[in-house]
């Protein structure tokens, strides 16, 4: 770019709406990721499975196909019907692949600016707290999003419009439950995976940290429950609370663990998403700060 | 005319310590330097301004807009140049400037083209492609600066724009600040603890100790009242001398065998000291005002404060 002029000069012309400059930060932190080769390679594979599915449904409703393999002896319809239970694999399949995309990119994101005092710089301008929280939040929405609910209510559009006759008004509670079940996880995920990066600021421990709350609430939930016979510790375990909180929204059978079907009351899975949510956003509003005040 | 910045009673307590206690004063200056030893308060200053911490009482105004109730607005106005290392890991100085310069409201073209001027003005045009770490130290202090000035702010708060830079750097930086002080267009807070940072980039001085107002002037005119104050080098009788100036009212301090140090009386002008030393056939070889530096005004504010 020919630069013409070289000293300071003040600036007169229109400004940008305020309310929309959240996007400013998310855009630049979205091209930085998908700059890395492996993230992008991984993104790409988080959307293999949705193809797949996308092809089950085309055989499902390929007559030539379905004569042919009836021929064969094999009935498509038994082993793979598309109802809520197909769905519900769906958002189980797409949601650890989800947790694993913000496992990669959720600490990247905040831990780049809190190295190197970096947050000063944004707070010092006409930008807020929130509208921090809000830029790093939506970039890891609109990644998990495509992933998720978005493909998944494609899907879901797919199946109704090639299976007609009444289908999509008898299945909307499965789109329904993509919808609301995916931006619960979501959501959850995105603020616990910013509040921790913001927390422990180093980019592994925080992966660490992640990794340990979503696999490690299993065990501390089966140390409760020998030490104390209870499966209450069960609620605290946020890979059992996201599926019990999917099987609820689908329809489906309790999730299995340890062999045997756990059934906690829906409100406590999802007092304890509600609870998560609140201690990051406190973890948050606590740690993004221009500067730490040692008193 | 609105001062660029007002403090009525503005006290910042963090915990038990009173970091700022009850700075009051309104402060026009185009460029105004704030000096204090380290943990006087400066940067907690800028940082109260800054709406990053909330007065525990009293107020603050930049250009007429309360630091917290219209904290939105301050911000706009002002461009920040943080004393610490403070920088995007992985991005190129042109996307860094032109980033923080669309947060601070600029459109996204012009961001770019600005982000250009910016970095061509602090001298990193040659190298505003390369990553920020793997800048120099001066190299990140010009890029702070020029992510501070982007979007053309009305204020400057530049903190320790020289710490740690080798002395060309450092002559660079300060020259940096000049030019921009003397465009007229935009104010400048500049703190330091280097005295002769602000005596060579500052019109006005506010000297803090243990986050009080120990001292407060205009440089100019503080050097201009001191016209009275003279340095004298004499060869002859200097003792017969220093008698009879001090019979005319002056005070007198000789400091060492010929050199003389005077502070003439309100109503005596100089001439009279050239017929003095003519009576007692003394020869004055050198007469100069001996003008308090900035050193002096510190010294004797940290002594007062």
């Amino acid at each position: 770019m020919a630069v013409y002029k070289r000293s300071f000069r003040p600036y007169a012309d229109a400004l940008t709406r305020p309310a929309t400059r959240f996007l400013v930060p998310a855009r630049y932190a979205m091209q930085d990721l998908f700059r890395s080769k492996l993230f992008t390679a991984f993104a790409t594979l988080c959307l293999v499975f949705p193809l797949i599915c996308v092809f089950a449904i085309y055989l499902r409703h390929n007559a030539d196909l379905l004569a042919n393999l009836a021929s064969a002896g094999v009935e498509v319809e038994e082993w793979m019907p598309i109802d809520a239970t197909f769905f519900g694999i769906f958002m189980r399949v797409q949601g650890m692949l989800a947790f694993f995309l913000v496992l990669f990119s959720g600490p990247r994101l905040v831990s780049r600016d809190l190295a190197n005092n970096g947050l000063a710089l944004y707070l010092c301008r006409p930008f807020s707290k929130s509208q921090y929280v809000a830029a790093k939040l939506t970039v890891l929405l609109i990644l998990t999003s495509a992933i998720t609910w978005v493909p998944g209510l494609l899907l879901w559009g797919l199946q109704a419009g090639l299976q007609g006759s009444g289908w999509g008004a008898a299945n909307v509670r499965s789109a329904v439950a993509l919808f609301v079940g995916s931006w619960a996880w979501l959501i959850v995920l995105g603020l616990l995976a910013l509040a921790i990066s913001a927390w422990v600021r180093w980019r592994p421990v925080a992966g660490f940290f992640l990794l340990l709350i979503f696999f490690g609430g299993a065990f501390f939930a089966r140390v409760v429950e020998l030490l104390f016979n209870t499966e209450w510790g069960y609620a605290l375990d946020l890979h059992h609370t996201v599926r019990r909180i999917w099987a609820d929204l689908f329809a489906t059978p309790a999730p299995f663990f340890f062999g045997r079907p756990l059934d906690l009351p829906i409100w406590s899975a999802w007092a304890a998403l509600l609870a998560l949510v609140g201690l990051s956003l406190l973890l948050l509003a606590r740690r993004i700060r221009a500067y730490e005040v040692v008193k | 005319m609105t001062p660029v910045i007002e403090l009525d009673g503005l006290t910042v307590r963090f915990g038990k310590l009173e970091a700022l206690s009850g700075l009051t004063g309104a402060f026009s200056a185009g460029s105004l330097g704030l000096l204090g030893p380290n943990g006087a308060g400066k940067t907690t200053l800028l940082h109260t301004l800054l709406g990053f911490h909330p007065p525990s009482a009293g107020s603050g105004r930049v250009f007429g807009h309360d630091v917290v109730a219209e904290s939105r607005a301050t911000r706009s106005l002002i461009g920040y140049m943080p004393e610490r290392d403070s920088f995007i890991e992985g991005m190129s100085a042109v996307r860094f400037v032109r980033m923080l310069g669309e947060l601070s409201g600029l459109p996204a073209e012009t961001a770019l083209e600005r982000a250009h001027e910016a970095l061509y003005a602090v001298g990193l045009g040659e190298a505003r492609y390369r990553g920020l770490e793997t800048y120099s130290l001066g190299m990140k202090q010009r890029a702070k600066l020029a992510q501070a000035m982007v979007h053309g702010p009305k204020l400057l708060f530049l903190d320790e724009p020289t710490n740690g830079l080798d002395p060309p750097a450092r002559e660079r930086m300060v020259r940096l600040i000049r030019e921009i002080r003397d465009s007229g267009h935009v104010k400048i807070v500049l703190s330091s603890h280097l005295l002769r940072d602000v005596e060579e980039c500052c019109d006005e001085v506010l000297i803090l100790k243990n986050g009080k107002i120990a001292y407060h002037c205009n440089l100019e005119a503080e050097r201009q009242a001191n016209r009275k104050f003279l340095e004298l080098q004499v060869r002859g009788d200097v003792e017969r001398y220093v008698a009879r100036v001090a019979g005319l009212g002056c005070e007198v301090a000789v400091d060492g065998k010929q050199r003389l140090r005077l502070v003439l009386p309100p109503t005596l002008e100089i001439r009279a000291l050239y017929e003095a030393a003519a009576g007692d056939g003394v020869e004055i070889r050198h007469l100069d005002y001996k003008r308090d530096s900035l050193q002096d005004i510190f010294l004797k504010a940290m002594e007062q404060g």
